[in-house]
């Protein structure tokens, strides 16, 4: 069950999405103009490694879910849990 | 002054202490100072006899002749010098940390307990340094006689008991199998000596040699080996600076060193079946009995509350590892059993009088309640958990190098299930003394811990920061040990 | 020119005890100055063994320096510098002297020659690792400390029944040098050190460790553990095929906890996890260029978390607590500490003109030459999922742009110029590689800033960090909030420990009845002793007595007379 988040701040997620994109796009650009073929594998294609990128997010994204789902336990206090000696 | 001189004194000068000791038992400094200087001089003596050994020099003095071909005689040769070396050094410090605890806990008849501490020192003495069968023999059972009074000093029910066990169990079997072994070797040989390169090499025959393995492994019960270990693990009523003795300094020791030289100088290749080229069955099977029961003494260790019952039970596991080295009939394997001596020696010599110490000051004897002491005693815990770590074997402390080479001797020899069961036994030692150092320094510290005032007094700590140096002196003494060894294997 | 050949380690390991006696001004020069110390001892000798002796047959070389371990040598001792300018921002003697023993083990166990000083050295390093956890002033730092100990001892005994073994074999084998992982010990040696560089199922103890240190400790423990795991499985085990898979595992868990985890430290911590992966899995495949890479990259994620931790404990000093949902007012109170965080976490996710991005690079070629795609493809999400779970999702937190006055409160000076020189240095490193690839075994003719190289990665972390800030706007992301995740560890803290002691019970019950077993038949003998005396004790009367007196002269009469014939 993904958990809705708290609406987004600003600060300096409108730079970094900024920045993100002129490297996207200064980084696809130049990919294409220095198309070399071949290649050994269809990840190192121009754009390949973008989308690499969005996939590996998006995994993350869906894994963290996932593991704040079943691994999560609520901290008592501040500290771990009492140990057994 | 020449070596024989030197070694005439070493044995005489225990006896001299101990009754210096009763005679000017009054006033108490003075006794703590003769008691004190007494051990100093068998320190100084052994450290002169180690460096006269090591110039090839052999003293032998004898006392008496009994019979032909046996006389009462003790030499130096490099085993048990090398013993005696650190057994007298670490007395000296022992010595130091009894005059203190007698004043901190008010020991009943500290004279008493600290006379037939120095017969025992002569006596363990006189068994390191037996030249034969026969002078060990007169020695252990001097040494059971004066051992024994300390076990039972408190004089309650439960320390009476634990010292009939003990005189019982160290004379009886020695009486009941440690003679008839000696008269048959006797019979086999015609000598009692002690010789390097066995005795009884090449003269006897395979059920002869299982048979009488049997037989000195058993009769010595000073060693432990099961099932004569009950003394060692029932021993743990004396009163502290009495424990340090019996289990770390004297009794254990000697019946380690005892049953080295048994395996070495007796026995030598005899303990190696020529078809097979390997282990006689005898020495086989009590290889598998000690290992497992090193193994089971570990755990048992772990379920003992009382700190001196699991002490007693995990230096039970470190002897009976050193009998397993002597077992392997190789020269790899006698130098790893020597090692390991050496290294409990210094190890449980300094766990116990820190334990001592802290049961001096606090009053504390439950593993329960040392959580967070080490905060209020550091130096007295900081030798505790070094000693600890050489005991479970953890690198770089002096304990790990024995094990190292109790491990390579094992799986050079093809006995491979005995290294892997020294690992074992390593692993369940850390699990009953590592989170006892660790939990000593991590708990929370204790406000209500000294019962006196001034906290441990110096005589009772720097006894056990000494000792713990002396055992993180193992790291760089490891070479000139083999070398001083080697005449133990290697005749010259 | 003065030629000492001693270990430059030991130095470090001499230079705690003095700090053990040193009063509270002293200690940081003390440190930084053994660390210069042993810098200077390392880079005045010439490659090659040097105090070599032999022990019970067995080869104890003390120092024996080549290309491999002087880089990460200077890493590490460079590293120690930038600690010990940290270290003086606080008072804690015990935790200082525990630092310089965990370096001086760790960079003596660098340069040791043969395996048993190894393992002597590297147990000393792990050792005090335990103590700086033991001292550090964190909740609950004790209890961690004791699970780091039991770690510790296991990979120590793990240790040291590999190197018996592996002597079994042959005395003279004991140099350091590529061992077979087939063998007994050899197989130990490799198990141990997979714990020593924080493995799968052996990853938790660096968090662990990491989340309960002291800010300084805890990038004391980043520089000086792990690594020492990455330099020995390139000495002793390269190109073992297993390694490969072992690194990706490390590279998986890693992002995944990085992600997913609140307490920023442990986010570090396993980031940390990952970079180490990508570490092993070159040394996995074993190729002279792989080898290179792995050893650049070693030498640029030690800078790169020393400076992370070095922030995130800055913001702990200051704060209290370092967790993501927790970072909210960083920018505005701590400015200074907001800006390193961004570097320091962009340096740590191998983004171009930092460090990790001249490594990464020569990562990915390595990789690429073997043509092991997926292996490729795992190697290449780094970038993108530390750029995104380290530096995105910690910046954003601490830059949340709500216009509030809040009172500047800056972290110490000395956390912040220690932090601002590991960054900087990243950065110098980053612009200007050349250095770092002379000291590379290896020689290295490179261009990491060549177009076909850079596109790429700039198309890579842009597509991810894109994708993260769009999630974020779509409220698909998870949100932060204060919460901790389960590893391994619960498996073994609850479990395992009620095994053994149920193990402990049984086998004391099995004792107990056996002793009792033992004392019934002994009692049984005894009376059955006392029977059989007593049964010969017949008073002597009448005719049988006088017949056994008569016997017993006959008998002695016989005994006289042979003796003297």
């Amino acid at each position: 069950m993904i958990k809705p988040a708290p609406p987004p701040k600003r600060g300096i997620a409108a730079m970094m999405l900024l920045f993100c994109v002129v490297a996207l796009v200064a980084g696809l650009g130049f990919e294409f103009l220095n198309d070399t073929p071949p290649r050994f594998s269809v990840v190192a294609q121009p754009g390949g490694r973008a989308v690499l990128g969005v996939g590996v997010v998006v995994i993350l994204v869906l894994l963290a879910h996932g593991m704040r789902l079943l691994l999560t336990t609520r901290e008592r206090g501040s500290g771990d849990a009492a140990d057994h000696t | 002054m020449s070596p024989e001189f030197a070694l005439a004194a070493l044995l005489g000068a225990p006896l001299l202490q101990a009754l210096l000791v009763l005679a000017l038992s009054r006033p108490p400094g003075l006794r703590d100072l003769v008691h004190v200087l007494g051990s100093g001089a068998v320190a100084a003596l052994a450290g002169y006899l180690v460096h006269a050994v090591s110039q090839s020099a052999s003293p032998r003095i004898v006392l008496a002749n009994p019979l032909p071909n046996v006389e009462l005689a003790f030499s130096a040769e490099p085993l048990g010098t090398l013993a005696a070396a650190v057994v007298g050094g670490l007395g000296f410090l022992h010595a130091i940390h009894t005059s203190g605890m007698v004043r901190a806990i008010d020991q009943k008849a500290p004279a008493r307990l600290m006379a037939f501490s120095a017969l025992t020192t002569a006596a363990a003495m006189a068994v390191m340094f037996s030249a034969n069968l026969f002078s060990f023999f007169v020695a252990y059972q001097a040494l059971a006689l004066a051992a024994f009074p300390l076990v039972a000093h408190v004089g309650d029910d439960e320390a009476r008991t634990s010292a009939r066990l003990f005189l019982a169990m160290l004379l009886g079997a020695s009486i009941a199998l440690l003679l008839p072994a000696m008269i048959w070797t006797y019979t086999l040989s015609g000598t009692l000596e002690f010789q390097v390169g066995g005795v009884l090499a090449g003269r006897i025959d395979l059920l002869s040699a299982n048979a009488l393995l049997v037989l000195f492994v058993l009769g010595i019960a000073a060693a432990a080996a099961p099932p004569m270990h009950r003394w060692l693990t029932m021993s743990f009523t004396a009163p502290y600076p009495a424990l340090v003795k019996v289990q770390a300094l004297a009794v254990l020791p000697a019946g380690g060193v005892g049953l080295l030289k048994v395996f070495a100088y007796v026995f030598g290749p005899a303990l190696i079946a020529e078809e097979t080229g390997r282990q006689i069955l005898a020495a086989q099977i009590l290889l598998g009995l000690c290992g497992v029961i090193m193994c089971a003494a570990a755990v048992i260790a772990l379920s003992k509350t009382d700190i001196r019952e699991r002490l007693a039970y995990s230096l039970w596991a470190q002897a009976l590892a050193a009998i397993i080295g002597g077992l392997l009939a190789a020269p790899a394997g006698l130098f790893a059993a020597a090692l390991q001596i050496v290294a409990t020696s210094c190890a449980a010599t300094t766990l116990l009088m820190a334990v001592g110490t802290t049961a001096a000051v606090t009053g504390r004897n439950n593993v329960a309640d040392y959580p967070g002491l080490g905060r209020v005693m550091p130096w007295t815990f900081a030798g505790f958990a070094i000693a600890c770590a050489s005991i479970i074997g953890m690198p770089p402390f002096s304990g790990a190098w024995s094990k190292l080479w109790l491990i390579t001797a094992s799986a050079s020899t093809g006995v491979i299930w005995a290294a892997g069961l020294v690992g074992v036994a390593a692993v369940l030692t850390f699990a009953h003394l590592g989170p006892l150092a660790a939990n000593a320094f991590a708990g929370r510290a204790p406000t209500d811990a000294f019962k006196r005032p001034d906290g441990a007094s110096i005589l009772l700590v720097a006894p056990v920061i000494l000792g713990a140096a002396a055992t993180l002196g193992l790291l760089v003494l490891a070479d000139p040990l083999a070398s001083f060894l080697s005449p133990v294997w290697t005749p010259r | 020119m003065l030629q000492i050949t001693l270990n430059p380690g030991f130095v470090c390991i001499l230079a705690a005890l003095i700090v053990l006696a040193a009063p509270r001004v002293a200690r940081a020069p003390i440190m930084a100055g053994a660390a210069v110390a042993a810098l200077w001892l390392m880079l005045d000798r010439e490659f090659g063994a040097a105090v070599a002796d032999a022990q019970m047959g067995v080869p104890v070389v003390l120092l024996d320096l080549d290309a491999l371990n002087r880089i990460f040598g200077i890493a590490m001792l460079i590293a120690l510098i930038i600690i010990a300018i940290a270290s003086s921002a606080r008072r804690n003697r015990s935790e200082d002297a525990a630092i310089l023993l965990m370096a001086g083990g760790a960079v003596s166990a660098l340069f040791v020659g043969d395996l048993i000083s190894f393992v002597g050295a590297a147990a000393l390093a792990g050792l005090a690792s335990a103590w700086i956890v033991f001292a550090s002033p964190v909740a609950n730092a004790a209890q961690s400390g004791v699970r780091l100990l039991i770690w510790q001892g296991l990979e120590g005994l793990l240790f040291l029944v590999g190197v018996a073994f592996h002597l079994s074999a042959g005395a003279a084998s004991s140099i350091f040098t590529q061992l077979d992982v087939n063998t007994i010990g050899g197989g130990f040696i490799f198990v141990a050190l997979l714990i020593r560089a924080g493995a799968p199922l052996a990853h938790v103890w660096l968090k662990d460790a990491i989340a309960h240190a002291s800010p300084v400790g805890a990038s004391a423990l980043s520089v000086f553990s792990t690594m020492l795991g990455v330099y020995a499985l390139a000495r002793l085990f390269p190109a073992v095929p297993l390694l490969i898979f072992i690194g990706m595992g490390m590279i998986v868990i890693g992002l995944a906890y990085a992600m997913a985890e609140d307490d920023a430290r442990r986010v570090g911590a396993s980031a940390l996890t990952a970079q180490t992966g990508v570490c092993v899995a070159l040394i996995g495949l074993g190729s002279p260029l792989a080898m290179a890479a792995a050893e650049g990259h070693a030498f640029t994620t030690i800078f790169a978390f020393c400076g992370v931790q070095l922030v995130l404990g800055a913001i702990l000093v200051r704060r209290g607590a370092a967790h993501v949902s927790a970072l909210e007012g960083v920018s505005r109170a701590m400015p200074l500490t907001a800006t390193l965080l961004l570097i320091s976490a962009l340096a740590a996710s191998g983004a171009p003109l930092f460090a990790s991005y001249t490594t990464i690079t020569i990562a990915l070629e390595a990789m690429a030459q073997w043509e092991l795609q997926w292996a490729w493809a795992l190697l290449a999400c780094v970038p993108a999922g530390l750029f995104a779970a380290l530096c995105l999702r910690l910046s954003l937190a601490a830059f949340d742009g709500v216009a509030q006055r809040t009172p500047i409160e800056e972290a110490p000076f000395p956390m912040l110029l220690s932090a601002a020189l590991a960054a900087f240095f990243c950065f110098s490193v980053g612009v200007a590689p050349s250095w770092l690839y002379g000291l590379l075994p290896t020689t290295l003719e490179f261009a990491p800033f060549a177009i076909d190289r850079l596109a790429p990665h700039l198309a890579l972390l842009g597509a991810a960090g894109v994708t993260l800030l769009a999630a974020r706007a779509l409220r698909l992301a998870p949100a932060e909030q204060h919460l901790r995740l389960r590893d391994v560890d619960a498996l073994y803290r609850g479990p395992l420990a009620g095994a053994g002691r149920w193990l402990g019970v049984v086998l004391l019950r099995v004792y107990g009845t056996v002793q009792a077993f033992t004392e019934r038949q002994a009692a049984e003998l005894g009376r059955f002793v006392m029977r059989a005396v007593r049964a010969c004790d017949r008073p002597y009367r009448g005719a049988s007595g006088l017949a056994s007196f008569a016997a017993l002269i006959t008998v002695a009469a016989v005994a006289l007379v042979w003796r003297f014939l």
